[in-house]
C-alpha cells in the first residue's frame, strides 16, 4: 500500500468526520427513472421503434428495418452495393489514399445473429472477413472500410446504440472502420438510458466485458468554428438494421 | 512578470481585439442556441435535474473516501492497476517510469484537462517521448504551441483560415476553407498513430464506485481509439470524479452533454471496466488509473469550498461569463479558465499569486444560473476577495482609500458633502480621464435623496 493512498484517504476521512446533518450527509436519492426527468417519455413508450428511428435519423444515422434474417441480408447487400457504387464514383472518403483493391471490404465478428444473416447471402460472406485475434492485431485491420457488429441495446429516447466488447467483437471493430453497421433485434430496443444501464447492472456487465460504449450518431466534431463535421476519428457513416422477427412493430 | 501584470496586459490586448471578440461571440452564440433548445426539449424541468445532480454529487463527496476504496477494490479485482498520486509530480513520475519501463516511444492522448493540470505533455516531451494529442481542438493548439483556450473547446479562438495556415505549415496540407476538409486532414494524419502508439492516455469524466469503471465522454471517437488500440491504457482522473452507481449516468451523461455542447447526449460515452479479458480479441493488456489529489483533499477540508469538487467541467460558466467573452481563455494563463478557474485556481496554485482572478468577474451571477451542479461561484469569488483582504496583501494607499470611503459613506452629511465635491471636481475628472478607454460617466444633476425630498414636500 502506498503512503500517498493512506495519506489521501486519511485527509478525506478527517475532513468528513463532522459532516453529519449537513448537505454532505444526506442519503443518496434513489435512482431516478428517466420518466421523471425527460420529456416526451410517454410518446417514446407508445411508439418505441418509431421514436428510435426518428431520433437516429435526426442524428444522421441510417435506419433500416427488416422482418427476418434473409431480409436483413438483402438490406445489407443493397447497402454494400450502394457503398461500392459511391466508392467507385469517388464520393466517399476512405482512410487510405489509394483505393482499396483486392482485399475484403467488410469485417465482422462471430455472433449467432450475424452468422444467420450471412448464411442467407453467399456473396456477402465471400466479401466479409470474420475477425479473430490475428486479423485485429494486423496492420491490415485499418484497411477495412466497413465494420459489422451486433449490439446489446438500442435506446429509443436518445436514438443510441449500446454495445460491449463481449457482444460486438471487441473494441476496434465498431470504431476503426469508417463505416459501422450495427445489427440489432427488436427485443434489444429499450425506452431509455436508465433502462439499458439497469439491465447492464443486473446482468453484471462489468464481469462480462472490459468495455461498453453508448453510441449516439456517427462520429462528429464542432471544434472548428462550431461547424458540424461528421467522421472526425470514428465512423463517418453509421447504419443500424433492426431485425424484427415477431413482426409486431409498426413504424 | 507577475501573474497579475501578465493577466492585466493580456486582458487589455484581448479586450481591444475586435477580430478575437467576433470569433468568440460567434462560437458562443452557436453554443447558446443549441443549449437553450436542448434544455427545453429534453428536460421536463432543468432545475429538477440540476438539484438531483447536486444531491448525488453531495452524497458522493460526503462518502468520498469510501467510494474511492470501493472503486479501487472492484477495479483491481479485474486486473486494473491503481496509483494514488498526492501531487502532480507523483502522477507525471508514474507515467514517465511506466513509459520508460515499457520502452515507449510514442503516446497517443485524448483530451484531458487533468493531464493539462499536471503538465504531463511537457514532462513526457522532456524525456524524449513523442506525445500526440488526438482530439481535433487539442491537436490544433498542440501544433500551434499553445495551451487549450477553453476547457471544452480548446481551439475556440482559431478561425478556419488560421487552422488551414497551421495545417499547411505543420502537416503540409493543401490550403482549404472547408471545416470538413480540415477535419479530414487531422483524421488522416492521426490514423496510424492509434495503431502504432505504445501507450494511450485518456482522462475520465466519471468514476463508477459500484462497478469499478471509468467513464469517458467524447464526440470524435479519438478517445475510443486511444483506449482500444495501444497495449497500455493510462487514465488520469481527479479523486472528485467518483459517483456511486452506473445508473447515475442516465442523469449525468445528458446533463453534461446539454451544458457542455447543447447535445442531448454526446456521441460516444465509453465505460471501461478494465484491461482486455482473456476471451476478448483486442483491448489493452494493461490498464492503469491514476487517482490524483493535487490539492483536492485540501479543498475538501474546507466546508465552503468543498462544493467546487462537484464540478463536472462542462464549461458552461466560461461561455456565459461576460469577462471570459471579452478577455478570452488565454488571458487567465491557468488550466481552468472562467469563473470556476477564478474560484479554484487561487486555492490550488497560491492565493497571493492568483487572487487577481477573483476580480475577473462582474459578480453578475450568470455562472450560478447555468452551473448544472449548482456551485455558488458568485459568492465563492467574493469569499476569495475577502480572504485576500484578510491576508492583508493590499497596498497602503488602497487601504487608506477604503477607510476614507467607509468614513464618507457612513453619515448622511458626509455623503452629501462628497456629492458636492464630486460635482465640483467633475470637469477635472473629465479632462484627466480623457485619454482613457473608459469614459467617466456624468454625475446626475440631483441625487435620489434630493429628488425624493422635492417630490414629497
Amino acid at each position: 500500500m502506498s503512503s500517498a493512498r493512506d495519506q489521501i484517504l486519511r485527509n478525506l476521512r478527517k475532513s468528513a468526520a463532522n459532516i453529519s446533518k449537513t448537505e454532505w450527509s444526506k442519503p443518496l436519492p434513489s435512482a431516478q427513472e428517466d420518466a421523471a426527468i425527460y420529456r416526451n417519455y410517454e410518446i417514446a413508450r407508445q411508439q418505441t421503434l418509431k421514436t428510435f428511428a426518428d431520433k437516429f435519423a435526426a442524428l444522421k444515422g441510417e435506419f433500416h428495418h427488416s422482418k427476418d434474417a434473409p431480409a436483413a441480408a438483402k438490406t445489407l447487400h443493397e447497402l454494400l452495393n450502394n457503398y461500392l457504387a459511391q466508392s467507385n464514383a469517388g464520393m466517399i472518403i476512405t482512410d487510405q489514399r489509394q483505393p482499396i483493391r483486392s482485399e475484403k471490404l467488410m469485417a465482422r465478428h462471430r455472433h449467432p445473429l450475424l452468422d444467420r444473416i450471412f448464411a442467407a447471402d453467399h456473396w456477402l460472406s465471400e466479401n466479409t472477413q470474420i475477425i479473430d485475434r490475428q486479423t485485429i492485431a494486423s496492420a491490415n485491420f485499418a484497411n477495412f472500410a466497413i465494420g459489422i457488429t451486433a449490439v446489446d441495446f438500442l435506446i429509443a429516447r436518445t436514438g443510441s446504440i449500446v454495445l460491449s466488447s463481449a457482444t460486438a467483437g471487441g473494441r476496434r471493430l465498431s470504431v476503426l472502420p469508417p463505416f459501422h453497421i450495427a445489427i440489432a433485434t427488436i427485443d434489444q430496443l429499450v425506452l431509455s438510458l436508465d433502462e439499458a444501464l439497469k439491465r447492464y447492472d443486473q446482468r453484471g456487465v462489468a464481469d462480462l466485458s472490459s468495455y461498453a460504449t453508448i453510441i449516439t450518431g456517427p462520429s462528429r466534431t464542432s471544434d472548428i468554428e462550431k461547424i458540424l463535421v461528421l467522421g472526425a476519428h470514428g465512423p463517418k457513416r453509421l447504419a443500424v438494421i433492426v431485425v424484427d422477427e415477431h413482426g409486431a412493430s409498426q413504424i | 512578470m507577475s501573474e497579475f501584470s501578465h493577466f492585466r496586459s493580456r486582458s487589455a490586448i484581448k479586450a481591444n481585439d475586435d477580430d478575437h471578440r467576433l470569433k468568440i461571440a460567434k462560437a458562443i452564440a452557436t453554443y447558446e442556441t443549441a443549449v437553450m433548445a436542448t434544455k427545453a426539449n429534453q428536460f421536463i424541468d432543468w432545475q429538477t435535474a440540476r438539484s438531483l445532480a447536486t444531491e448525488v454529487k453531495n452524497h458522493a463527496l460526503g462518502k468520498l473516501a469510501e467510494l474511492l476504496e470501493q472503486f479501487e477494490e472492484k477495479f483491481t479485482a479485474r486486473g486494473g492497476k491503481i496509483f494514488w498520486a498526492a501531487s502532480a509530480g507523483e502522477a507525471t513520475d508514474y507515467v514517465l517510469k511506466l513509459a520508460q519501463q515499457k520502452s515507449a516511444k510514442k503516446i497517443v492522448k485524448s483530451k484531458s484537462m487533468t493531464t493539462e493540470e499536471i503538465h504531463l505533455n511537457e514532462a513526457l516531451a522532456a524525456a524524449g517521448i513523442e506525445v500526440r494529442e488526438s482530439d481535433l481542438g487539442e491537436l490544433i493548439v498542440q501544433l500551434a504551441g499553445e495551451k487549450p483556450y477553453h476547457i471544452v473547446t480548446p481551439a475556440m479562438h482559431k478561425s478556419k483560415a488560421e487552422i488551414s495556415q497551421l495545417f499547411q505549415e505543420k502537416l503540409k496540407a493543401p490550403p482549404t476553407d472547408s471545416a470538413e476538409e480540415l477535419t479530414m486532414v487531422a483524421r488522416r494524419y492521426l490514423r496510424q498513430d492509434y495503431v502504432t502508439a505504445d501507450i494511450g492516455i485518456t482522462g475520465a469524466n466519471f468514476l463508477l464506485a459500484d462497478c469499478g469503471a471509468i467513464v469517458m465522454t467524447e464526440n470524435e471517437g479519438n478517445g475510443r481509439l486511444t483506449m482500444s488500440c495501444p497495449k497500455i491504457h493510462i487514465v488520469v482522473a481527479g479523486i472528485e470524479k467518483v459517483i456511486p452507481r452506473i445508473t447515475d449516468l442516465s442523469l449525468f451523461l445528458p446533463l453534461l452533454a446539454t451544458s457542455g455542447t447543447g447535445q442531448e447526449v454526446s456521441c460516444y460515452n465509453s465505460i471501461v471496466f478494465g484491461p482486455r479479458r482473456n476471451a476478448e480479441d483486442d483491448g489493452p493488456e494493461e490498464m492503469h488509473v491514476i487517482l490524483l489529489d493535487n490539492g483536492r483533499s485540501q479543498i475538501y477540508g474546507r466546508p465552503d469550498l468543498r462544493q467546487t469538487l462537484r464540478c463536472i467541467r462542462c464549461g458552461a460558466c466560461l461561455n456565459v461569463c461576460p469577462v471570459f467573452r471579452i478577455i478570452g481563455g488565454h488571458a487567465y494563463n491557468v488550466t481552468y479558465q472562467g469563473p470556476i478557474g477564478a474560484v479554484i485556481t487561487p486555492h490550488y496554485n497560491g492565493l497571493p499569486e492568483y487572487q487577481h482572478l477573483s476580480y475577473a468577474s462582474s459578480l453578475c451571477g450568470a455562472c450560478n444560473d447555468v452551473c448544472p451542479v449548482q456551485i455558488d461561484l458568485e459568492h465563492l469569488l467574493l469569499e476569495n476577495r475577502a480572504e485576500a483582504v484578510r491576508m492583508a496583501r493590499q497596498n497602503i494607499l488602497w487601504r487608506l482609500g477604503m477607510r476614507v470611503y467607509a468614513w464618507m459613506m457612513t453619515a448622511r452629511w458626509r455623503l452629501r458633502m462628497m456629492h458636492r465635491l464630486l460635482r465640483l471636481g467633475q470637469p477635472l475628472a473629465f479632462i484627466l480621464g480623457r485619454s482613457r478607454r473608459r469614459r467617466i460617466p456624468k454625475l446626475a444633476a440631483k441625487t435620489f435623496a434630493e429628488i425624493w425630498r422635492e417630490n414629497n414636500e
